[in-house]
């Protein structure tokens, strides 16, 4: 009986979770401006170290000699146009909390 | 109302696992498809929903066992009450069918994690990455449901008093972990490849599926490595050949994943850098999904045969339809999205990185065909001829060992090379140095004696690469410090540059443990000494440096089984001093009535002493097997060292800490490179 109580129990908590989720999927889902920002300034960020990694990756490369001049150039002129994308987007993205 | 147990309960959360599972794919491809929040949280919320009630029944199961509820056919055939408490929770995976629970439990539980990362990420193509996995999920827990349920009772009315027992050969405590950390391999792959197809569905093929996925990618490889190392350690241990791999089909099976795992590792490398190969890369991470269901169904259909293998079932056909879906779905994908799929570069020079890498592939891919031809030989000449014919240990090694030599090979070559086109004056830069410390290490090695065209290649082959690690960990710390501008002491140095440079150190850490291995290996397969010899009681046996004496024959009864053991005293020849004793047994166990050898092992860094008693001759001595195994334990501590290079490599990155740890509720002030 107490397993037959426990399995009913569980269809109910789920049927009761899933119909929440799909009625109410923002209590789910990051959904006020606030949130949604934190997600797009934490993803930003995290595309900002990668960035200054690959950066500094290539540096090392360069610095070793294995990356040829002019690829070294190209790459670095490359890499600083994603970041200097990355730091606007980054720009953009902050005031936005402010207005929220 | 019929009885409703906790098997019943087991059962149905079991059931409700694989409706959830069903949810997940159509709420995330609806979600993706239409853009839908609403779907999107639906099959998110039923993802975890799902791992949680797979947790719940593989609960229920280990309940059963622990329990000893012999009302359960699985529980029955695979445990009885003389076994240890430890033994009868991991006789959960001990048979086909709760290994399959646990298999899907573990998918259940990696595909819950992407659930939960899935939120903070782009919806369009989490969406499709999220109705992926759970396609992968509903696969395994469609045949946990409806082909080898672990939750049926008993054929009969009568319920057995005791049950069958676990294989002893799997009563080890390696058994313990091997299988849950090969399991954890296998499906951890499944999220790499749900961001591969998932970027396909949703048409979102710039690199960030790669991004996403890396993280799971490393730690599917780490948990495979890891895996297949301790299963080795298990064969040598428990198996009594004195050796660790047998290429027999179920170790090949974890293998196969495995290289084409590596290669995908590697040639990404080149899609992020360069952004080439990127049809390669979508069709390696495939292969390696596809091949950890063929390694599934290799051990469940009975089509080889196998120490490890699980009884014969008619499952096969299931995984070979499945493992058929995806392969073609994946080429109708790639050719839908063949133009976004292609390289924005070509390969301009053989003398460069990307060359280099995309060599290491191809060899990795040649090493993994080879082995799959290995394994599919029996069933290809059965299928052909009529007649069973089986490849062993020779034609895997004549066949892989080149091969693995030129690997090794690569793997010092690939980290000095330059990116695009390699110059000869840089060529010779980089590679002069270590190229003469292996051909010096090589004629040191003649010189003192070591014969045999292979061995001393890959003892070469070790040096050089060693060497190329360490020149480039030297130049790592010259530019460093000349960027810096002041002199820190040496170990501050390598610290700082393992710190800025996670990925690459570690991977030349992961590099220098399989150097180590590599040198345990050749050692331990070019120098054995191996010897079959009786003793009488008190009598010496010299073999290489040692002096073995038996000094006595014992009979031990234990819970559920009874041994002989004998007391071996070992002496370093020319010495009195005792140097080990060892306690070799032959052991039989009541419930089952099977025998096993207990190996009795002293380890070293030098070598390993390998003691089996085989048996009881007919004039009353004791019958032994001894292997003396040179350097074997660097095989162990080589997989140590690629570990803890898998851990730095996946150690987060200072700056992403940062963009995490920072709580985002005022303006965006620092923006410090």
């Amino acid at each position: 009986m107490m397993f037959f109580l426990a399995s009913a129990l569980l269809a109910v908590a789920i049927t009761w979770a899933l119909t929440r989720a799909f009625f109410y999927p923002h209590s789910e889902l990051p959904s006020s401006s606030l949130e949604r920002n934190d997600d797009a300034l934490r993803s930003l960020r995290e595309q900002r170290a990668r960035t200054v990694q690959m950066l500094k990756d290539l540096e090392l490369d360069y610095s070793t000699g294995k990356v040829p001049q002019e690829d070294y150039q190209e790459m670095r002129a490359r890499l600083g146009h994603e970041l200097a994308q990355i730091l606007e987007a980054l720009e953009r993205t902050t005031p936005s909390i402010d207005v929220a | 109302m019929t009885h409703w147990g906790i098997g019943e309960f087991g059962h149905f959360a079991l059931c409700l696992a694989w409706i959830l599972s069903i949810v997940g794919v159509i709420g995330g491809a609806l979600g993706g498809a239409r853009r839908s929040d609403g779907w999107f949280a639906l099959s998110l919320q039923s993802t975890v929903l799902c791992a949680m009630c797979a947790g719940l029944s593989l609960l229920a199961l280990g309940w059963m066992f622990v329990t000893n509820d012999y009302s359960n056919q699985y529980v029955w055939q695979y445990s009885n009450r003389e076994m240890e408490t430890i033994y009868k929770i991991t006789a959960i995976w001990g048979g086909m069918d709760g290994s399959m629970l646990l298999w899907a439990g573990m998918l259940t539980f990696c595909t819950a994690l992407l659930a939960l990362q899935a939120r903070h990420h782009e919806r369009q193509l989490m969406s499709w990455v999220i109705a992926v996995a759970n396609t992968s999920t509903l696969f395994f827990l469609h045949i946990v449901v409806f082909e080898t349920n672990p939750f049926r009772y008993v054929q009969s009315s009568f319920i057995p008093p005791d049950g069958n027992g676990l294989n002893p050969l799997l009563q080890n405590p390696y058994m313990a972990i091997h299988p849950p950390m090969l399991y954890a391999g296998f499906t951890a792959f499944a999220i790499p490849f749900a961001f591969c197809i998932g970027a396909l569905l949703s048409g979102r093929l710039s690199n960030e599926w790669l991004r996403l996925s890396r993280r799971w990618t490393l730690i599917a490889w780490g948990f495979l490595t890891a895996g297949i190392v301790l299963g080795g350690h298990w064969a040598y241990l428990e198996l009594g050949w004195g050796g660790f791999w047998a290429w027999d089909p179920v170790e090949n099976a974890s293998f196969l994943p495995w290289l084409t795992g590596t290669a995908f590792l590697h040639s990404v490398m080149v899609q992020e850098r360069k952004n080439m190969l990127r049809f390669w890369n979508v069709w390696l991470i495939v292969l390696t999904y596809g091949l950890t269901v063929f390694g599934t169904f290799l051990t469940r259909s009975g089509v080889v045969q196998s120490v490890h293998a699980f009884a014969s079932t008619d499952i096969g056909e299931v995984f070979l339809q499945y493992l058929a879906a995806v392969f073609i779905v994946t080429a109708g994908l790639t050719w839908y999205r063949r133009l976004e799929l292609r390289s924005e570069r070509s390969l301009e020079s053989l003398f460069s990185r990307e060359a280099a890498f995309l060599l290491n592939n191809l060899v990795l891919l040649g090493i993994m065909f080879a082995t799959l031809w290995g394994v599919m030989f029996p069933v290809l000449s059965e299928a052909l001829t009529g007649q069973k014919q089986a490849v062993g240990i020779p034609f895997f090694n004549a066949v892989n060992v080149p091969i693995f030599l030129f690997l090794i090979f690569l793997m010092g070559v690939g980290p000095l090379i330059a990116w695009k086109r390699a110059s000869w004056s840089s060529l010779r830069r980089a590679f002069l140095m270590p190229a003469v410390g292996g051909f010096l290490a090589g004629c040191a090695l003649l010189w003192g004696g070591v014969t045999g065209f292979y061995p001393v290649l890959s003892y070469s082959l070790c040096a050089f690469v060693t060497l190329t690690i360490l020149a480039e960990l030297h130049r790592g710390i010259k530019a460093q410090r000349g960027a810096g501008g002041e002199v820190e002491p040496l170990p501050h140095s390598i610290t700082r540059l393992f710190r800025r440079h996670t990925t690459r150190y570690g991977g030349y850490l992961i590099h220098l443990g399989v150097v180590v291995m590599t040198i345990g290996i050749t050692a331990s397969m070019a120098h054995k000494v191996e010897r079959e010899f009786t003793l009488a009681q008190g009598a010496t046996y010299e073999i290489g440096r040692y002096a073995i004496t038996l000094t006595s024959l014992e009979e031990v009864n234990m819970r559920n089984y009874i041994a002989l053991r004998a007391r071996a005293e070992v002496r370093v020849r020319g010495s009195e001093q005792p140097y080990a004793t060892l306690l070799p047994e032959l052991r039989m166990y009541r419930r089952n009535q099977e025998n096993t050898t207990e190996v009795a092992l002293n380890m070293s860094l030098r070598e390993d002493l390998y003691l089996i008693l085989s048996g009881i001759s007919d004039d009353n001595r004791a019958v032994f097997k001894v292997y003396i195994n040179p350097l074997q334990v660097w095989l162990w501590i080589g997989t140590l060292v690629m570990l803890l290079g898998t851990a730095i490599v996946l150690l987060p990155r200072a700056g992403t800490l940062v963009a995490r740890r920072v709580p985002v509720k005022a303006k965006e002030q620092e923006v410090e490179i």
